[in-house]
């Protein structure tokens, strides 16, 4: 008999039903991996913005709102106001102008130097012309001081006193110098030799080569580190301030000056929104040009060598010297004259000692009545350290679970990336005009220093954490499972050896723009907690020999500091983590 | 025309070119044949203008070059990464080196035309060379070298980057090229497939010296050395050593070499004392020849044949570890299994 006729209908039924309830259950296993997939990643990325979102609209975006609504107040509208917002809008493009042109005077030879030729020293020179740019301003303005200023090392010598317009300058040429080479230089050596190799031989001689294809293909690297460099020139704040003084109003130092010296906030407000405007063209600008600078291909072998014959020979020689006297001068000044007297002290009487003192580094620890401060000086390094430590934890704990988001980008990240970056187009002024305005009352409280110093680092930290974390590729986390890893082994061998080496970096970032932070600090800082920058400032704008000689003192210590954590960061920085 | 003297170049304080002479005359295509890193690619550039000799000379219709820089020199370069410019369409590209000779626009119009129908681009002048395929930014490099009507043409393993079938395409379209045109030109290569297509003359270039200068069937017949029969991938080489009978001739001609794989009778060109080693070449015969006992370690599939990898057998009957053979069968043995085959023996020292 055949078994297939036993086969009853309830039976065909009973295998049915089983295979229904399989399918029913195999439904709602996937309907629940689907609630997973869809909707809990999305909870917990709110979860991640829900910190550093509440902490910008708060911190940022309602200050920015407030200066907003100030500045479009009637009474901000006046003509005297367009008449001096125009005077100052055009000094500040003039020096920002005239400071690029220098910068790419010098940048260009240099750029030149380290792509096409191999040198001792190489390595130690480009270092050199990198730290400028990392320092504090107030340390490059207290360097030009040092040097050139008018209680300066070469103050009293045979060499014409240099104005207060050309230290400017020069101090921007001081620390912008790096972009140029860095951007300019590494697009002249990502360049293909062959493309040159090809006109030569198609009959282009030297210059030709140049015209029509050396420079037309570095044209979107010049154009950008044009844009950085004239950026920074155009929002420099603390050199124009400390060498200048109120007679070289940019925009940023007028801001200052009618906020604390002549006090009209809706002027200031107005200032900083023209600011604003301007600085957010240069960053988008920046960042369209850029883009077309990095698509360019690597070159499949090294584009430098050594100099071979008498022009390059010279030519290397030549930069070589000028960078090494351009950069070394002015840092060496600072701590030599933080340890010379070259003038009698205020009130001091009798025979004075010239020469080797360590007066200056004494004074600091000492709380004379009548100083500046009702503590010792020293005290500042103590506040300054103290805001460094506080700026590491929030500038971290916020930048953690951004960078966390953004490492994965959804379209909520793609929205919300430019709002995070948006602080970098805000100048230091004009963010401690906008906490005045919107916190007035309760600026007492010396939080908001650490608060400031956040918003200025948070891009940085994020910046940094953001690649490391995008970096880990999921291979490794799956070749570390699937070798017998449980997902903390995962964690603890994989995320955490490349994250800690991230994290370092950024802490070590938001402690330095701490440490150096003027702009904001200067506008919010309250006069029993002073910063280092804040005190150089102040012993800087104060006359007499000792005044000068602690901010030396003061600018040697915050240099040596900052040279120490830029020496980390160097040591754990990422290879291609990118530049700027 | 162009003449090359006694060129020696050091790179990293090594020696690579140590003495490099020979000619090429009107409408001649030479083959620089050599492994990478023999220094081929800096022989170029060196007569491109682009490098220079430690000492040595060019010289083009009996005029000294040393004195030329590149741009005057008029001799066309292609790379093997076609080298063009990025930021200028095809028109412009091949357009270039005419600008660089003031050539009017309409003469350059034609010109550029001409040649993109040369190597089969015509009606793309307008498109950028990123967006090409290898090959075809290959031919526009090949356009742009072209129409600029060098007095010589070069070529550095111009298709190195191809695949294997646009290769051959490419390969015989620069032959009717050369043809056509009577340009001389110099062809730098590792690839002897390449080298025996499209040269009227192979120099061999080994350990910084022109060891083989002759015909590509020349060359084939007569490859004068190990290191040139394996670079050709002629067949078996093998080490031997001359064992001479007592009542031998003394003159060169025929002696017994010992080698891995047995004992044969060749006749050298040079002398050889006894015990000396010297080179020979197996090539796999049908009927004639000597034969020769082989132990199969490896076989593989070779489109309508297989490619037996063997050991030698010793007198013993042992397979030993050494001096294996290389040849080819209509049908597959097993491994382990001995076989027989018929060789001729040639003598390449």
């Amino acid at each position: 008999m055949d078994r297939s006729v036993d086969f009853g209908d309830d039976e065909v039924d009973r295998y049915m039903q089983n295979n229904i309830n399989l399918n029913h259950e195999s439904t709602q296993t996937l309907r629940k991996k689907n609630l997973r997939a869809f909707v809990s990643p999305w909870f917990y990325r709110v979860l991640l913005w829900l910190a550093p979102i509440l902490f910008l609209l708060t911190y940022f975006f309602l200050p920015l709102s407030k200066i907003l609504i100030l500045a479009f107040n009637i009474s901000a509208l006046t003509k005297t106001n367009f008449q001096l917002i125009l005077t100052t809008l055009s000094f500040t493009f003039y020096q920002a102008a005239l400071s690029t042109v220098l910068t790419f005077i010098l940048g260009i030879p240099s750029a030149i130097l380290f792509s096409r030729f191999n040198f001792r020293g190489k390595s130690l020179l480009r270092a050199l012309t990198a730290v400028p740019f990392m320092l504090p301003t107030v340390v490059v303005a207290s360097s030009f001081n040092a040097l050139f200023g008018d209680h300066g090392l070469f103050s009293s010598s045979i060499i014409p006193h240099p104005s207060s317009f050309s230290l400017i300058l020069s101090a921007h040429v001081f620390y912008n110098t790096t972009i140029v080479i860095r951007i300019v230089g590494n697009a002249l050596s990502r360049l293909d030799p062959k493309l040159e190799q090809s006109a030569r031989s198609l009959g282009a001689d030297t210059f030709h080569v140049w015209k029509n294809i050396t420079l037309p293909l570095l044209r979107p690297s010049l154009l950008a580190a044009a844009l950085l460099v004239f950026m920074f020139d155009f929002t420099s704040f603390g050199v124009i301030l400390l060498l200048g003084g109120s007679n070289f109003a940019t925009l940023e130092v007028e801001i200052y000056l009618r906020v604390l010296k002549l006090p009209n906030l809706p002027l200031a407000a107005l200032l900083s929104i023209v600011q604003l405007i301007f600085t957010l063209i240069f960053s988008i600008l920046y960042t369209r040009t850029i883009s077309q600078v990095t698509t360019q291909t690597a070159p499949r072998f090294s584009t430098s060598h050594a100099p071979k014959n008498i022009n390059e020979k010279i030519f290397v020689f030549t930069v070589f010297c000028l960078l090494l006297t351009f950069f070394l001068l002015p840092l060496l000044s600072l701590p030599i004259r933080s340890l010379t007297r070259l003038e009698a002290d205020r009130g001091q009487r009798g025979e004075v000692q010239y020469g080797f003192t360590t007066d200056y580094y004494k004074e600091l620890f000492v709380n004379r009545r009548g100083s500046l401060f009702y503590v010792p000086p020293i005290q500042a390094a103590a506040n300054s350290l103290g805001y460094a430590s506080l700026t590491v934890i929030l500038s971290l704990a916020l930048g953690y679970p951004a960078a966390y988001a953004l490492a994965k980008p959804t379209r909520l990240e793609k929205f919300l990336d430019p709002l995070i970056m948006l602080p970098l187009g805000a100048s230091a002024v004009m963010l401690g005009l906008g906490f005045i305005i919107s916190f007035g009352r309760s600026l007492a409280s010396p939080w908001f220093v650490p608060i400031a110093h956040t918003l200025v680092a948070l891009p940085f930290v994020i910046r940094t954490l953001q690649p490391a974390l995008a970096s880990i590729p999921e291979r490794l986390r799956q070749a570390a499972s699937t070798l017998g890893a449980s997902p903390f082994r995962v964690w603890q061998t994989v995320d955490f050896p490349i994250l800690s080496r991230a994290t370092l970096s950024a802490a070590t970032f938001a402690f330095t723009v701490s440490l150096g932070e003027f702009g904001a600090t200067l506008l919010l800082t309250r006069p029993e907690y002073p910063t280092i920058p804040i005190a150089i400032q102040r012993f800087l704008s104060q006359p007499g020999g000792l005044n000068f000689g602690q901010a030396m003192a003061m600018a040697t210590l915050l240099m040596l500091l900052t040279t120490f954590a830029i020496l980390i960061i160097e040591k754990l920085r990422l290879p291609n983590s990118g530049e700027f | 025309m162009l003449e090359i003297q006694n060129i020696f170049k050091t790179y990293d304080n090594k020696p690579l070119l140590r003495g490099i002479s020979f000619s090429v005359s009107q409408g001649e295509t030479i083959c620089l044949l050599g492994a990478s890193g023999s220094g081929k690619s800096t022989l170029l550039r060196m007569i491109a203008g682009l490098e220079f000799p430690e000492s040595g000379q060019f010289l083009f219709n009996q005029i000294d070059l040393a004195q030329t820089p590149p741009h005057i020199r008029d001799f066309g370069l292609v790379f093997q990464d076609y080298g063009l410019f990025p930021h200028l369409n095809i028109f412009d590209n091949v357009a270039f080196g005419l600008k660089m000779r003031n050539t009017s626009a309409e003469k350059i119009n034609i010109r550029v035309t001409e040649m993109l129908e040369l190597v089969n681009l015509q009606g793309l002048e307008k498109r950028k060379v990123t967006d090409l395929s290898g090959g075809e930014q290959q031919r526009v490099a090949l356009a742009r070298a072209l129409a600029p009507q060098p007095r010589l043409l070069m070529f550095d393993e111009p298709l190195g980057a191809l695949d294997k079938s646009l290769k051959d395409d490419l390969l015989n379209q620069i032959r009717f090229i050369l043809h056509k045109t009577k340009i001389p030109a110099i062809y730098v290569t590792h690839d002897q497939d390449e080298a025996f297509a499209i040269a009227d003359r192979i120099l061999l270039l080994h350990d910084g010296e022109i060891i083989r200068d002759g015909a590509p069937d020349e060359v084939w017949k007569n490859p004068n050395s190990a290191w040139a029969a394996r670079m050709l991938g002629m067949g078996n080489v093998i080490e031997g050593v001359v064992k001479r009978r007592m009542n031998a001739s003394r003159e060169g001609g025929r002696m017994n070499v010992a080698t891995q794989v047995g004992v044969f009778e060749v006749s050298c060109k040079h002398k050889h004392k006894n015990n000396e080693k010297v080179s020979l070449l197996l090539k796999q015969s049908g009927e004639v020849g000597d034969e020769i006992k082989l132990k199969v370690a490896d076989v593989l599939f070779k489109r309508d044949q297989f490619e037996v990898k063997t050991r030698g057998v010793a007198l013993s009957g042992e397979a030993v570890s050494k001096g294996g053979l290389v040849i080819h069968l209509k049908d597959a043995p097993r491994v382990g299994q001995m076989i027989r085959v018929k060789v001729q023996v040639e003598c390449l020292t």
